[in-house]
């Protein structure tokens, strides 16, 4: 008997789906068989309930079909049913397409903090991705990835004492990759903030008046960049003060997001900045052209919904003015949910954490994925 | 003015169909064929009876006509019409997914796939079982394995007035109320029912004699619900 505790029932990537036109033409290809109906009475109920049995052997694709409807906890009942259902409630092509019916939005007041029977333990939840929650345990530095509508967990493992390790679960393949940092990157890893680049992972920190860039270039090989991208922040003479919170939010195609909060007169606010980087090589440095620069004043700060369709609207407004900006319209969209999805707690991409066992700091940083254009 | 292009479908059981190109198109198996020049004779499809093709037909002219900006049909009539065009027998239903499958018209499918999950949602395994037409092919331990690694799944809880106490109960033993078993039909989201009625001392007698009651029913024996019903119910409709 399979134990499944301990198999983790992930929400995968695209990548892994093979297109629902194959599966129809295999289904065409199979013949069913003609049967008269039964109509059988149930016995064992008090009631009379007339369920035709059929005759005819559905197919599994068809049972896929039909079983994606179902809320989670319906589809784990049918679990029961036969061992080929149950292997199918854990099929990656399956989750996909149950996901896709049931968009998976998290919110705090939903999630139940304490899985049963783990009632003891405390519990603090940091963030989430593709459905699964991240916890830490408050007593202990230890880690656990739960999914939440299942309710399986998982517990990261911890990187090596003394070097700069890092691990992820890769959600795709269902382990835990580790690979070691490039050491002497950053001075203070406190600072860094993941950033999407691209499409790739990068780490970016600001320091002083420029924002250092690292890029894991290639994710299966998980290679690093060889050289940091330096990004100069020429604004900051105006508004130096301002600059402290800076957090990058993602970066595609030369465009690079930032939000940073700040105060004046104890009322909180935020700026939202979008940058127009020229990247002439890698490591070249970039002449940033700033292209919005908006403040928006907010009394409660996790009010990131209206603050997203903010930036939304104001992009609208500057992409309607020049024909230049015309490839940054996909851009308000993209920046509106990506900044609604962090106010939700949910993110897609593949979650990444990292531990310097050397100095016991312990960041969580979410990833955020680019569409696909 | 053009007359209106038609195509011939052929079923399995060699009935002939003529119909209008653009309801036939609603099929996006037999549009690729139409678009790749293949439909000038009667498209045969060995996979469909003529009884499941004439129904398949029914609602592509349905739909087809809706998407008509000429129609004054709403969505709300077209959703009327859908549920009594799939209140049907278990195997023709059965017959129009495999159906709306191999022809690839999604509307059908999904109408079809979710009337399905709808009736699934209701019943017990063995019920399943018997619908699918398929073996058990766990052994009894085994069943009870998987059962216990997901019993919170069977279970919805019941909180008491003082949202003091909660209990799990087994979705089918809740059921017996027949308060909370429109609760759940009525896809009540959140897990946590809560019953402002009832304390939790009533609640519990009631939850055993339900209990008795299910257990009665599960080993064949024939209680009398009428009397037994009418004393669960009470308590709730105070």
């Amino acid at each position: 008997m399979v134990n499944i505790f301990f198999k983790f029932t992930c929400c995968s990537s695209p990548r892994c789906l093979e297109t629902l036109n194959e599966e129809r033409t295999r289904i065409a290809n199979k013949e069913t068989k003609r049967a008269k109906p039964e109509i059988a009475v149930n016995k064992k109920s008090q009631e009379k309930i007339s369920i035709s049995a059929t005759q005819q052997s559905i197919p599994l694709d068809i049972v896929m079909e039909i079983l994606s409807w179902l809320p989670v906890t319906y589809v784990l009942r049918m679990k029961c049913v036969c061992k080929q259902w149950y292997t199918l409630t854990q099929d990656c092509h399956f989750i996909e397409k149950h996901m896709s019916r049931h968009r998976i939005k998290c919110s705090y007041n939903k999630i139940p903090i304490t899985p049963p029977g783990n009632s003891q333990d405390n519990f603090q939840l940091i963030c989430g991705c593709n459905g699964m929650l991240l916890k830490k345990r408050i007593a202990s530095n230890k880690f656990l990835i739960m999914n939440n509508a299942t309710r399986q967990m998982l517990e990261l493992p911890d990187p090596h004492k003394n070097s700069f390790e890092m691990v992820s679960l890769d959600l795709e393949s269902e382990s835990f990759k580790s690979t070691i940092m490039p050491k002497g990157l950053f001075s203070n890893w406190e600072k860094v903030w993941a950033l999407d680049w691209n499409g790739c992972l990068s780490f970016a920190v600001r320091v002083e008046e420029v924002i250092n860039v690292v890029v894991l270039e290639d994710y299966k090989k998980l290679k690093w960049g060889k050289e940091k991208i330096v990004i100069p922040l020429a604004f900051t003479n105006s508004t130096p003060n301002l600059m402290e919170d800076l957090v990058p939010l993602f970066a595609q195609n030369g465009l690079v997001g930032y939000i940073y909060t700040a105060s004046s007169d104890d009322v909180p606010f935020f700026n939202a900045m979008i940058m127009k980087v020229a990247l002439e090589s890698s490591s070249a440095k970039c002449q940033p052209e700033l292209r919005f620069n908006q403040e928006v004043q907010t009394t409660d700060l996790k009010n990131e919904v209206n603050f997203s369709t903010y930036i939304a609207n104001v992009l609208e407004e500057l992409s309607s003015e020049t024909t230049d900006l015309k490839n940054e319209v996909n851009f308000s969209t993209y920046i509106a949910n990506v900044l609604e999805e962090l106010s939700s707690e949910v993110l897609e991409g593949f979650l990444l954490i990292f531990r310097l066992s050397s100095n016991d700091s312990v960041k969580v940083i979410p990833e955020i994925s680019c569409p696909q254009t | 003015m053009s007359s209106v292009k038609k195509v011939t479908l052929k079923s399995s059981d060699g009935e002939i169909f003529e119909v209008e190109e653009t309801v036939a198109m609603e099929s996006q198996t037999i549009k690729g064929l139409i678009e790749d020049d293949c439909a000038d004779n009667a498209i045969p499809l060995p996979n469909v009876t003529g009884h499941i093709l004439s129904l398949v037909i029914q609602y592509c002219k349905e739909h087809t006509s809706s998407s008509d900006s000429n129609s004054s049909k709403s969505n709300e009539k077209l959703k009327a019409w859908d549920t009594q065009f799939i209140n049907v027998d278990l195997n023709v239903l059965f017959d129009l997914i495999m159906a709306a499958n191999y022809l690839n018209v999604k509307g059908l499918l999904d109408l079809t796939c979710q009337t399905v999950a709808d009736m699934i949602k209701e019943k017990t395994p063995e019920q399943i079982r018997a619908m699918f037409n398929i073996v058990n092919d766990f052994t009894p331990e085994e069943e009870e394995e998987v059962r216990r690694e997901n019993a919170w799944a069977f279970e919805i809880s019941l909180k008491n007035n003082n949202v003091v106490d909660t209990f799990e109960v087994e979705e089918s033993m809740a059921k017996e109320l027949q308060t909370i078993k429109n609760m759940i039909e009525d896809n009540y989201t959140d897990s946590v029912i809560p019953l402002h009625n009832v304390t939790s001392d009533i609640l519990e007698l009631v939850i055993e004699d339900c209990k008795k009651h299910v257990e009665a029913a599960e080993s064949e024996s024939e209680p009398s619900y009428s009397l037994a019903s009418k004393l669960i119910d009470d308590p709730l409709k105070a």
